[in-house]
């Protein structure tokens, strides 16, 4: 079997898989991927991030789940890494495993210090891209606490291609087309402009945001979504990463249809 | 991209207001990834009733110059202007007719009843089917960005002004995540006492 011979799911990400050309005899392959739908979306304020995902988990038309989670604790500095990821469930899972085992071993092969987020974050594309001929189809999105006690948001491609600068949101899945419009005029204030005192518009100027809005955005986001895209409800995972308070989660329900 | 639907690009969308209804499309025409031109409105009005057109732009000028027709005939017929509501059973009776050779256009319509003033707004497939909604429609290439920014930024009884924001806000920040949408955007927002004409500039890229 030639790895070019697999076929990503019909709404497949952007990258090249080689299609092999329809001649005569067709075989019975197994298709190693599924999507099992769902939507992620992070973002960073000065110093906590919060990562949601919706808990539905699908496979075509079916719910096969109404409470599975996408949003992982892996530990590392603080405890204020997490993961969440969409995509292939169980691709998704194995990642999350691994990258949970890769934090506990940095930590013991470097004198019992915790693993940072961009160490994390290098960890992680390191994973993905290990896989680059057979990749894991998952979408992750990684979030911490860095050692100034700032919060870090880092975003991922199946294949492990991700920003060191990190980013100030991040939206993956199903729904990501609806709700990243919505990010850029609400966290970037895209096309939202501010008149100077010698009256001339300017772009309104980009500003961490605090929790509670935050909070109501991602919220916002995922209702909408909810409302109209079908893989995404039943559930919303949230999870707040604080430099002081550490990790919180909260489930909120969205609707079951 | 080989869809017909999104060779050239465009978006359009209408939102229902309280006593006033708004429609707005982006400017651009491309022929798939390079752009043609940056004045290409996709919105047309028959008196009062606006209809926007996205999809393939050879059938958005034929469909808009078929009805342009097919609404003077009516006139001169009825004496008066068509209402909304027949515009929309119109347009989507002249889509049907063509049911197994289809204009690849998704239809959009706006407009106040003209006698009871109620705001009317409904979007249609290709071939005829009317979805009539209570608060926006979407149509183009940019539709799922604007279905989260509509679905997230509108709200019940906006008054004109508020309904200007919310649609021209929802319009701009989704066509800058499409690519085969842009370059500047029309908006008319739709009162009993009269129509404004806005159009915004937008990225330009």
């Amino acid at each position: 079997m030639s790895f070019s011979s697999f076929q990503a799911p019909s709404n497949a990400p952007a990258y090249s898989f080689a299609k092999e050309a329809n001649s005569g005899f067709r075989e019975h392959r197994f298709n190693p991927y599924t999507d099992n739908g769902g939507s992620i979306l992070g973002i960073a304020g000065d110093d906590f991030v919060v990562l949601a995902g919706d808990t539905r988990s699908t496979s075509g038309y079916n719910i096969n789940s109404r409470t599975q989670k996408k949003v992982f604790s892996i530990g590392g500095y603080k405890n204020s890494l997490v993961i969440a990821t969409v995509g292939f469930g169980a691709d998704a899972r194995d990642l999350v495993e691994k990258m949970k085992r890769a934090v506990e071993d940095y930590k013991f092969a470097h004198n019992l210090r915790d693993m940072s987020v961009s160490a994390a974050a290098q960890q992680l594309h390191t994973l993905l891209y290990g896989n680059r001929f057979f990749p894991k189809y998952a979408y992750c999105v990684l979030g911490g606490i860095d050692s100034n006690g700032k919060a870090r948001l880092y975003s991922y491609d199946p294949i492990g291609s991700y920003s060191k600068e990190g980013e100030s949101r991040a939206a993956a899945g199903a729904a990501s087309s609806l709700i990243v419009p919505f990010l850029d005029n609400q966290v970037e204030f895209k096309n939202q402009h501010t008149r100077e005192a010698n009256g001339e518009f300017v772009e309104k100027a980009v500003h961490p945001l605090p929790l509670d809005h935050v909070v109501k955005l991602v919220k916002d986001a995922f209702t909408s979504a909810t409302e109209r895209h079908i893989e995404v409800g039943d559930g919303l995972q949230l999870v707040i990463v604080t430099a002081q308070d550490g990790l919180s989660e909260q489930i909120v329900p969205l609707k079951q249809d | 991209m080989s869809s017909p639907f999104s060779i050239n690009g465009g978006a359009c969308v209408a939102m229902v207001g309280k006593d006033c209804v708004a429609i707005g499309c982006d400017l651009r025409l491309g022929n798939q990834a390079l752009t043609i031109s940056n004045t290409f409105p996709k919105i047309f009005n028959y008196g009062q009733t606006y209809l926007g057109l996205t999809g393939l732009a050879t059938d958005v000028l034929t469909v808009s110059d078929l009805f342009r027709y097919k609404v003077n005939m009516y006139r001169l017929r009825e004496e008066r202007d068509i209402e909304p509501e027949t515009m929309a059973n119109l347009v989507s009776s002249s889509l049907y007719e063509k049911r197994f050779g289809p204009y690849f256009v998704s239809p959009v319509i706006a407009g106040l009843n003209s006698r009871t003033g109620k705001p009317f707004i409904c979007g249609f497939d290709s071939i005829g089917c009317i979805d009539f909604a209570k608060d926006f429609i979407v149509s183009g290439t940019a539709s799922d960005q604007l279905f989260g920014t509509c679905e997230s930024f509108w709200e019940p009884d906006l008054g004109p002004e508020e309904l200007f924001e919310t649609i021209s806000q929802s319009l701009l920040n989704s066509v800058d995540r499409d690519a085969l949408s842009g370059w500047g955007a029309e908006v008319y927002v739709i009162t009993k006492d009269g129509v404004t004409k806005r159009l915004l500039k937008g990225r330009q890229d």
